[in-house]
């Protein structure tokens, strides 16, 4: 399963992996086609804004979650997106582009 | 052993990826990659029953693996049966037996879902009964625990040789002397000791040995079975078509002898032919170099591992006890965030979740995660393992 967006004036396919996973829940990879250069400081304060909690960051990596899901974002634009409920990989997708869309880029209806 | 002269034999090592994922599937050395590719370039041909001179050249080749695989794992060559996996070889002795209701199965629960849900599956199908062996705290194979488990209705004992989560070594020995005494069959599944331990079918005297080629330097799709001559009759094969049969009339048909009858159809050819040359370069190398190799980098993952804040290591501390898989935990991290960061931050590949191992994660290690493996071979460095501690380190530091 695929979405294609814009990040940057640079279009991307959004590759979805389901990872290993035990329960209800399920575990996602996604990743871009492209190496996307997220802002991440910038990121993690809109999203911090928007009520996710941040975990932990460095320059590469971020770590969060909300009430949705445990995000690990990588400056990439790779993503590994865990506890998501329903296990779908349309449901991965959402919350993957909601996250890309919070770094400034967007994502052709599906 | 020189791990430079090894390294220079894996083409892909080139770029220096540090490839720690050993205990799904091994890299293929050069040699390997060579025999399949002179196989498809030189004397690409059906094997068995072909009059003309490439048949014959193949035909050759495949039986000489037969031979070099029965010689390296210490067995007749009509005892070893090439299958697709460890996988398959398993299930062709879980649905070859000739079962009644109320035969037992005896597993421990360090058992791959391979070795697991298979019998889940022959328990409903035939009224088997199952009892499934706890190892103790650090993962090591409980004997006592067995010996009481054992009894004269048990039919088979299904064991891993060496846990894919743990690493923990199984007596494979004992448990097998145990399950004979009993009146019992032995199956060992190999697929974790094959590669990185010397291992003689004879020695430890099981019934049944399964191992898969691609964790053992061989192509993917390859895979083996033994079966003791003695017990051969017992066991019908998965499929039978082309090349497993002796006659044929409109109302019968005779199999062929062994190994033939458990080969049916087109075997993979070009992938046995690799995992000849996989046996072989084990062989000059040695399996005890890469024993002594394999340990001294297990020694120093652990070491450096119980030196680091927050993780938490799974499986027995002694290396005489345990294989080069080696499974942990860091923090209140996700195995799959660690896997995903060390990829990231160093390019370092290892495993995460739960290793097609669901009952011992559930029942022994209460992770529901599952875990981060690192698995290490013959090509793996010093310097690799420092790499993963530095950047395990690294990752730690994020959440000072």
């Amino acid at each position: 399963m695929k979405a294609q967006g814009t990040y940057r004036n640079q279009t991307f396919d959004l590759i979805v992996i389901n990872l290993c996973h035990y329960g209800d829940h399920g575990d996602y990879e996604l990743l871009p086609s492209e190496e996307l250069d997220l802002d991440l400081p910038s990121l993690a304060g809109t999203l911090a804004d928007h009520g996710c909690e941040i975990e932990g960051q460095s320059q590469n990596t971020l770590l969060l979650h909300d009430d949705q899901a445990i995000l690990t974002i990588f400056q990439t634009g790779r993503m590994i997106i865990e506890n998501v409920k329903p296990s779908t990989f349309e449901h991965a997708i959402t919350i993957g582009c909601r996250m890309i869309q919070a770094a400034g880029g967007s994502f052709l209806p599906r | 052993m020189d791990v430079e002269d090894v390294r220079r034999d894996f083409k892909i090592l080139r770029r220096n990826p540090i490839y720690l994922d050993n205990a799904a599937t091994s890299l293929t050395p050069n040699q390997v990659v060579d025999a399949v590719n002179e196989y498809y370039f030189t004397y690409n041909a059906n094997v068995e029953r072909g009059v003309h001179h490439l048949s014959q050249r193949a035909s050759e080749a495949y039986e000489r693996v037969h031979h070099q695989v029965a010689a390296f794992f210490g067995a007749q060559d009509q005892e070893i049966i090439f299958t697709r996996n460890a996988t398959e070889s398993l299930n062709l002795v879980a649905r070859g037996l000739a079962w009644r209701p109320g035969d037992k199965v005896v597993l421990s629960l360090l058992e791959h879902h391979s070795n697991f849900i298979t019998w889940l599956r022959a328990k409903e199908k035939h009224g088997l009964e199952l009892e499934i062996v706890r190892p103790n705290h650090e993962g090591l194979f409980d004997l006592s625990d067995f010996e009481r488990a054992v009894d004269k209705r048990t039919r088979l004992v299904s064991i891993v040789h060496v846990s894919n989560v743990l690493g923990s070594v199984s007596p494979v020995m004992e448990i097998g002397a145990i399950a004979h005494a009993a009146g019992a069959l032995v199956m060992v599944d190999a697929a974790q000791s094959a590669p990185h331990l010397a291992l003689d079918v004879r020695a430890i005297d099981c019934d049944f040995m399964a191992c898969s080629g691609h964790k053992m330097l061989g192509p993917t799709g390859t895979g083996v079975l033994y079966i003791k001559s003695e017990v051969m009759d017992r066991v019908e094969p998965l499929a039978i078509g082309g090349g497993t049969i002796q006659d044929v009339c409109i109302d019968g048909y005779q199999l062929t002898s062994p190994w033939e009858r458990y080969e049916p159809g087109t075997p993979n050819i070009a992938g046995v032919i690799g995992l000849g040359a996989a046996v072989e370069y084990l062989q000059c190398t040695g399996m005890q170099n890469i024993r002594q190799h394999e340990e001294a980098l297990t020694r120093q993952l652990l070491q450096g591992l119980s030196r680091l804040q927050d993780v938490e290591v799974y499986g027995p501390q002694d290396i005489e006890q345990r294989s080069s898989v080696v499974s942990f935990n860091v923090g209140r991290l996700s195995p799959h965030r660690v896997a995903a960061m060390l990829d990231e931050m160093a390019g370092i590949m290892v495993r995460s979740g739960h290793h097609c191992c669901y009952p011992l994660i559930k029942y022994l290690l209460e992770r529901p995660r599952g875990t981060v493996r690192a698995s290490l071979y013959l090509y793996n460095t010093a310097q690799e393992i420092e790499a993963l501690l530095a950047t395990l380190e690294r990752i730690l530091t994020m959440f000072d």
